[in-house]
């Protein structure tokens, strides 16, 4: 399949070794094609067309709605809403924090899981715990809740949900316990939807402003 | 609620891990243990472990279960992981070491690929040597489905157990890495491989 590197990349195609650049088209095996989409060094041309999640039913709530509208600029239909924290305005939102250094061709992926799951979300980190993270007060009111803090995190400057009970359950959890990570692992494991948990590759594992 | 301990062991080398893995359960663990071993007629004791491991809810009985590959030694005490079942989870587990560039590293290229079609992404790939399973409705269906994906191929389960998932998704609970290759679950991955 076609795809757009983002990195440039010594690769093999039809047995010969060649370098391709940054900006560069090149057809290459689907298998090699989606991990380079998953770690964020290339990207699908028909994730650059948002047709599929520009109607009425999806769209973006994010807290700074000018800022991420000039990262996905080239994407004039989706539609943006600005929140002062994490809600469900559409069918199926993607909550999208401005901070995060958004991989725009990752969106229609996310919208697609919300056929079979309630929440997609990407985890932290593999090596970061519950137990690692947060001050001491906020880690023992989690504990409390999820029983053992060896537990994976979920990173929230990315959410994808359906807007149906169970996930404005989590929402309003998560918001009335106060946001950021912790609280929404609470949340989780309270209300216990559906949650696929995506690769930390879909959000970089850039700085976190939790 | 009934609980067990479940190994699936098939083979010499399997036998003797898993002789050691009960040991190290009975150190901190009283709940009663099975191990599944019975003779289903497969061409290798790698097939026949997984196509039992896939069977899994049907050659047990407790309503709560912790399998473990026969590699695994517990080195703390590991209740919390059926409390977590009892509180409405279906499945306790820990994702792979293997992500990004490594995963499905192990399986074979023609499953990959094929899982990577359906799936239509890179996904979290999900480590099934150590999971609690609480049975109910939803799980039995999933463990049909596990089964039926791993036939296709008759190989490893990793890739089956994920377009399983996408065909009956759980309710799956991530702990992290000491829960399998650390320090409450030590995991010494391949040490009943048969060359």
């Amino acid at each position: 399949m076609w795809i757009q590197l983002v990195q440039a990349k010594n690769t093999s195609i039809s047995g010969k070794y060649i370098r391709a650049e940054a900006g560069d088209w090149i057809d290459v095996g689907k298998q090699t094609a989606l991990m380079w989409i998953a770690d964020g060094s290339a990207q699908i041309p028909e994730a650059l067309d948002f047709t599929h999640i520009s109607g009425e039913l999806s769209g973006i709530a994010t807290d700074d709605r000018e800022l991420l509208t000039k990262r996905t600029s080239q994407f004039q239909d989706v539609k943006i809403e600005e929140m002062t924290k994490p809600t469900l305005i559409w069918d199926r939102t993607a909550w999208i924090d401005s901070a995060l250094e958004l991989r725009p061709e990752l969106l229609p992926i996310g919208f697609g899981m919300l056929d079979t799951w309630q929440i997609a979300v990407p985890l932290y980190d593999y090596k970061v715990l519950a137990y690692h993270y947060g001050e001491e007060g906020e880690r023992e009111k989690t504990k409390q809740v999820v029983r053992d803090l060896r537990c994976l995190m979920y990173d929230t400057r990315l959410v994808f949900a359906r807007n149906d009970t169970e996930c404005n359950q989590v929402f309003d959890l998560w918001n009335k316990e106060g946001g950021g990570m912790l609280a929404f692992l609470r949340a989780i494991y309270t209300v216990k939807p559906f949650i696929l948990a995506l690769p930390s590759t879909w959000t970089l594992g850039r700085p976190k402003r939790d | 609620m009934t609980k067990a301990i479940v190994w699936v062991v098939y083979g010499d080398k399997a036998a003797e891990a898993c002789k050691r893995s009960r040991e190290s359960v009975s150190f901190w663990n009283s709940d009663p243990q099975q191990v599944v071993t019975q003779d289903i007629g497969a061409v290798s004791n790698k097939i026949a472990s997984r196509h039992s491991k896939t069977t899994l809810l049907k050659r047990t009985e407790a309503d709560s279960l912790l399998y473990l590959d026969a590699d695994t030694l517990i080195r703390q005490a590991i209740d919390v992981g059926f409390e977590i079942l009892a509180d409405g989870w279906d499945v306790v587990m820990v994702p792979s070491s293997n992500q990004e560039q490594d995963i499905f590293w192990h399986i074979a290229e023609i499953e990959r690929n094929q899982t990577m079609h359906e799936l239509g992404y890179a996904p979290l790939q999900l480590q099934c040597g150590v999971m609690f399973i609480a049975r109910n409705a939803r799980t039995v269906k999933f463990f049909d489905a596990w089964h039926d994906e791993w036939m296709r191929y008759c190989d490893e389960d990793q890739a089956a157990f994920l377009r399983a998932l996408k065909r009956v998704p759980l309710r799956v609970w991530l702990l992290g890495y000491p829960w399998n290759g650390g320090a409450i679950i030590e995991h010494r991955f391949g040490a009943c491989r048969e060359s």
